[in-house]
C-alpha cells in the first residue's frame, strides 16, 4: 500500500511541472499585451517607457528563463501581483478563498448525502417511488444548465416573495455567521441540485449493476437477510464508481463554481477568474489556472486511494513489477 | 402430513415445476413440468445442453431466480426427518426461505470470481453464512472456518482466511464456494457446473472433493453439468434434459448403459471416446435447439429425433415408468422400453 502510494505521488510531479509549463507558455501566446493595461495611455504611447517596464518586469529575458523564475518564485510562494489591482495574489486568494469553501462545501456535503441516499434507495427499489422521483430530479438537474436554475431560483425567492437575498455573501451591517445564512441558501441550492443529478443516476445505476453481480446470489444463497445483502454486498461494491465522481467534484473546493458565483454575485474564487480573465489578469489567471490544475491531480490520485480500499484488486499495480 | 415410505428417502422433489421468464413483455416458458425425485444421500446429476433449464431448476429450488424469472405452477418439497416443505410456497426472502439457505441447501455456483465478492476477505465471505444461521462468535467461527479450509485442502489456511478472492487461483477459489456452501453442513448441496471453468486437473481434484464430502458425511449432492464424463465417474442418478423438460431420469447404469429416449442416445454418441476409430466422424444431433418461445404442446425433440411421428408432435408426452423407476418421455417405447427398428418412421403411421 504504502509503496503504491508513493508511486502515486512520483507520478504527480512531472505532471504538475508539465501543465505549469503549458499555463505559462499559454499565457504568453496570446496577443494582448497586459502590459498596456498596467500604465496610462499616455506613458504607452511612447515606446521608450514600454521597453523599460518590459526591461525592468523580466520580459526580455529568454522564455524558458522567465517560466523557471515564475515557477521558483510560485515554490518561494510568491504568486505575484495583479495587472489589475497591484495587489499580491495571494492576498486576493486568501481574501476570496474562505468564500468559495464556504459555498462548495456546503453544496458538496448536502448533494453527496442526498444523492447517496436517494440513488441507493432508488437503485435496491428499481421501479419504485423513490426511483421514479430521482428520475425525474435527475431529467431537471441534467437537462437544466446551473446558472439557468439559479436565475430561476433568484427570480422566485428573492424577487417575488422576497424572501432571500439575492446575492452577495453578506449585507452591509452584517457580521455573524448566522447573518450570513440566507446569503448562502440560494447558491448553495443551485450548486447542489446540479451536483445531486448526475451523482443520483450514477449512483442508482451503479447499485442496479451490482445488484445483478453473481456475488449478490452468493450472498443470498447464504440465507443473508435482504438488509444485510444490500448493505455489505451491494453499496459497498457500488460505490467504487461513485466515489470517482465524487472525488473529481473537490476541484471546485479551489477552482469554486464559476456560473454559481456569476449569478450570486459570490465573491469567491470563480468570481475572481471572471473578473481576471475580462481585463486579461494574465498573473491571476495563470496562478489560479495551476491551483486548480494541482488540485485535480490531488483528487485523482485521492481516487485511487479510496478505490483501493473499496476495491482490493487496485493495489494489484503496486505489487507486479 | 403423514408421508408415504417412498417420499421418506427422498430428500427433495420436483413435481410439474413450470417456471417462466418474462422478457421484453412476453413470457417465456423455460421450465415444463418439470419431476425429479432426489433420493436421500445420493448423487444426482442433472445433464443437458445449454439452455435445456438446468440451471434454473437449481436456482428454482432455492427461490434464486432472476427478478424475471417465477415459479408459475408445481410443487418443490423438501422432506426433513418427517416433515415436508413446500419451499416454492415461502416468501422468496421470508425467514423461512432463508433458513433453508445456506443451513439446510448450500449452492456451490460456476464462475468463482464472479460468484465471489471482490472487496471481501474469502474468510469473513465463509464465516458470514456460519454466523447467519449459528449462534457464535466472530473467533469461534474462524476456528471452524480455518478448519474446514485445511479439510479441503486450502494450504496455509489461516494466512489465506484474510486474502481476497483475486489473489487466489481458480481451483482454490472453487474450494472457497465449497467451504461456504458446506460451512453449515447443509442435508443437500446443489452445485452448478462447479468445474467448467477450471483446467482438467484441478476439474478432477475438485469433484473427487465433492465426492467425499458427499460420501462421507451422507450428504446428497446435486451436480448441473454437461460433462458426461464426469456423470459417469460420480452420479448415482442421472436426469436428462432438454428444453425445460426431463426427458430421461434413472439410476447412472439406467440412463448411461441401456439409454431409452433417442435424445439420450444421441447425446452419449457424440461423446468422443479415445478408443475410438479415427477414421469415422463423431456423431452430431441434426439440427437445431429450438428456441423455447417456439415449442409446441408434443415432443420438444421430435423435429430432430429418427423415430418421431405425427402424434410425437401433436400429443403431450407422458412420463413412461419402465423396471426400476427409469422415467422416460417418449411414447415410441414398447412396453420393455425399446425404440422401433426402422428410423423416420413417420410414413408409416
Amino acid at each position: 500500500m504504502i509503496a503504491f502510494i508513493i508511486r502515486r505521488v512520483a507520478i504527480m510531479i512531472p505532471m504538475a511541472l508539465a501543465i505549469s509549463a503549458i499555463i505559462f507558455f499559454a499565457s504568453r501566446l496570446s496577443p494582448i499585451d497586459p502590459l498596456n493595461s498596467l500604465i496610462s495611455p499616455d506613458a504607452a504611447a511612447d515606446a521608450t517607457n514600454l521597453a523599460i517596464l518590459k526591461e525592468r518586469l523580466g520580459f526580455n529575458d529568454p522564455i524558458f528563463v522567465q517560466y523557471f523564475n515564475w515557477l521558483i518564485e510560485i515554490f518561494r510562494g510568491n504568486f505575484g501581483y495583479s495587472i489589475q489591482s497591484g495587489q499580491p495574489i495571494s492576498e486576493i486568494l486568501a481574501l476570496r478563498m474562505p468564500a468559495t469553501l464556504e459555498l462548495v462545501l456546503a453544496a458538496l456535503i448536502i448533494s453527496t448525502t442526498l444523492s447517496l441516499l436517494i440513488g441507493l434507495v432508488a437503485g435496491a427499489n428499481r421501479g419504485g417511488l423513490t426511483d421514479k422521483f430521482s428520475r425525474v430530479l435527475a431529467a431537471i438537474g441534467i437537462s437544466v444548465p446551473d446558472f439557468f436554475i439559479g436565475l430561476a431560483l433568484l427570480n422566485i425567492f428573492a424577487y417575488r416573495v422576497s424572501l432571500l437575498p439575492t446575492g452577495q455573501r453578506i449585507s452591509p451591517g452584517q457580521v455573524t455567521f448566522i447573518d450570513r445564512l440566507p446569503h448562502l441558501i440560494l447558491p448553495v441550492a443551485t450548486l447542489s441540485i446540479a451536483m445531486l443529478a448526475v451523482l443520483i443516476r450514477y449512483t442508482r445505476n451503479s447499485v442496479l449493476d451490482t445488484i445483478n453481480r453473481d456475488f449478490v446470489k452468493t450472498a443470498r444463497s447464504k440465507g443473508l437477510p435482504e438488509w444485510k445483502v444490500m448493505w455489505s454486498h451491494v453499496f459497498r461494491n457500488s460505490l467504487g464508481p461513485v466515489m470517482v465522481l465524487i472525488a473529481f467534484r473537490l476541484p471546485l473546493l479551489v477552482g469554486g463554481a464559476v456560473l454559481v458565483e456569476a449569478v450570486f454575485q459570490w465573491p469567491g474564487i470563480g468570481k475572481t477568474i471572471v473578473e481576471a480573465v475580462t481585463v486579461s489578469d494574465y498573473p491571476v489567471i495563470m496562478v489560479v489556472s495551476l491551483l486548480i490544475a494541482v488540485a485535480i491531480l490531488f483528487a485523482s490520485f485521492l481516487v485511487d486511494i479510496v478505490k483501493s480500499i473499496l476495491d482490493p484488486r487496485v493495489r494489484l499495480g503496486a505489487t507486479i513489477e | 402430513m403423514a408421508l408415504e415410505s417412498k417420499q421418506l428417502n427422498n430428500i427433495l422433489e420436483l413435481k410439474d415445476v413450470n417456471v417462466s421468464f418474462t422478457v421484453e413483455s412476453s413470457s417465456l416458458h423455460i421450465l415444463r413440468d418439470v419431476s425429479l425425485q432426489v433420493p436421500r444421500g445420493s448423487f444426482l446429476c442433472i445433464v443437458g445442453e445449454s439452455g435445456c433449464g438446468k440451471s434454473v431448476t437449481a436456482q428454482a429450488i432455492v427461490q434464486l431466480l432472476p427478478d424475471n424469472g417465477r415459479v408459475d405452477s408445481g410443487l418443490i418439497s423438501y422432506y426433513e426427518n418427517d416433515q415436508a416443505t413446500e419451499l416454492n410456497k415461502l416468501e422468496k426472502f421470508g425467514r423461512e426461505m432463508r433458513s433453508f439457505r445456506g443451513a439446510k441447501i448450500g449452492m456451490i455456483f460456476q464462475d468463482t470470481l464472479s460468484s465471489l465478492n471482490p472487496a471481501h476477505r474469502v474468510g469473513r465471505q465463509v464465516a458470514e453464512s456460519l454466523l447467519q444461521h449459528h449462534n457464535l462468535s466472530k473467533d469461534e467461527a474462524k476456528e471452524r472456518v480455518i478448519e474446514l479450509f485445511r479439510k479441503l485442502g486450502i494450504p496455509d489456511p489461516e494466512r489465506r482466511y484474510n486474502a481476497y478472492p483475486h489473489e487466489f487461483s481458480g481451483g482454490m477459489r472453487q474450494r472457497v464456494m465449497i467451504a461456504i456452501a458446506t460451512i453449515c453442513e447443509p442435508d443437500l448441496v446443489i452445485a452448478d457446473e462447479p468445474t467448467t471453468a477450471l483446467d482438467v486437473t484441478i476439474q478432477a481434484q475438485i469433484m473427487t472433493l465433492l465426492k467425499n464430502l458427499q460420501k462421507s458425511a451422507k450428504r446428497t449432492f446435486i451436480l448441473i453439468t454437461h460433462n458426461m464424463a464426469l456423470v459417469s465417474e460420480v452420479a448415482d442418478h442421472v436426469a436428462v434434459m432438454y428444453l425445460g423438460r426431463v426427458v430421461e431420469y434413472g439410476s447412472v447404469d439406467q440412463v448411461l448403459r441401456t439409454p431409452r429416449h433417442p435424445y439420450t442416445q444421441a447425446l452419449l454418441q457424440s461423446v468422443p471416446s479415445l478408443d475410438a476409430d479415427k477414421s469415422v466422424e463423431l456423431k452430431t444431433v441434426d439440427g437445431q435447439t429450438p428456441s423455447p418461445a417456439e415449442v409446441t404442446k408434443g415432443c420438444e425433440f421430435a423435429e430432430r429425433c429418427l423415430f418421431a411421428t405425427d402424434t410425437c408432435r401433436d400429443q403431450i408426452i407422458p412420463l413412461m415408468t419402465f423396471q426400476g423407476n427409469h422415467q422416460v418421455r417418449c411414447i415410441r417405447l414398447d412396453e420393455k422400453g425399446n425404440l422401433p427398428k426402422q428410423n423416420k418412421a413417420g410414413s408409416n403411421v
